[in-house]
């Protein structure tokens, strides 16, 4: 069971890489598939269940028994605990925030979108920022995981 | 000017209340090892990442339904612009704040 929600929280990071893609290319008019709230809506669903899925398994991440990720990560390369793996638990926390903002700027301007190229560059920007973050945290939480994985 | 879309009162109650909620979440990271240790201890099993989670997501959640019902009758706001940036502007330093308390000497371990 637990290893099934590891499984699910890594394959949920590549949906949410997906579907901050597939907004972006909305937002820059490269693509005609679906609508780009709904894109958004997308993104915004799959950051809040990576954050739930990444949080229970965090619980077992962190158990002080010897045998745990963290016990390991800790004794061989603490530095991928202190620094990346710390920092893709605390940034990661802002990511369904600014995906949240960015879903609320395209649901409100959803009728100016469709003919205003410069307002869809303007939100651009927010998840542009998004994606290289998310991308920054996909790396910060693979080589940990690839020390030591929680199952 | 063109370009310079207006923001209406309810766009900006979500860049106003995700702007602090960030910038707080940062300074909880921060502060999580002694200022706020039993604070932010909610939950054991999750130290104090349970609180900056749930105080976080709660402070963000909260701010954003009241400066909704606050602004959502201001029809402009300012430009979205001026928005984006002062809303980037509070991410990096969120970041910042977050990276700052991380333990970095370990890199030279």
């Amino acid at each position: 069971m637990l290893f099934a929600i590891t499984v699910l929280h890594g394959i949920l990071g590549l949906v949410l890489i997906a579907a901050l893609g597939w907004t972006a290319l909305k937002l820059a008019g490269l693509s005609t598939w679906g609508s780009t709230s709904g894109a958004a809506w997308a993104s915004l669903i799959s950051a809040l269940l990576l954050n739930i899925t990444g949080s229970y398994s965090y619980i077992f991440y962190r158990l002080r028994d010897p045998g745990t990720p963290r016990s390991i990560i800790l004794e061989t390369e603490p530095w991928v605990h202190r620094i990346l793996f710390e920092s893709m638990e605390y940034v990661g926390l802002i990511i369904p925030i600014m995906i949240a903002v960015a879903t609320a700027a395209i649901v409100i301007y959803r009728r100016q979108l469709l003919e205003t190229i410069p307002l869809r560059g303007q939100i651009s920007r927010i998840v542009y920022i998004t994606i290289f973050l998310v991308l920054l945290m996909a790396i910060a939480g693979f080589i940990p995981s690839s020390i030591a994985m929680v199952k | 000017m063109k370009n310079n879309f207006a923001v209406p009162g309810s766009l900006a109650a979500a860049f106003l209340s995700s702007s602090i909620a960030i910038i707080l979440m940062g300074v909880m990271v921060y502060l999580r090892e002694e200022v706020l240790n039993s604070i932010l201890g909610i939950y054991p099993a999750l130290g104090t990442f349970g609180g900056i989670w749930l105080y976080g997501y709660l402070i963000w959640l909260v701010l954003w339904i009241v400066l909704y019902f606050a602004l959502r009758g201001r029809a402009s706001m300012g430009s979205l612009s001026t928005w984006i940036n002062f809303f980037v502007v509070a991410t990096l330093l969120g970041i910042l704040i977050t990276l700052a308390s991380l333990e970095w000497n370990t890199l030279f371990q």
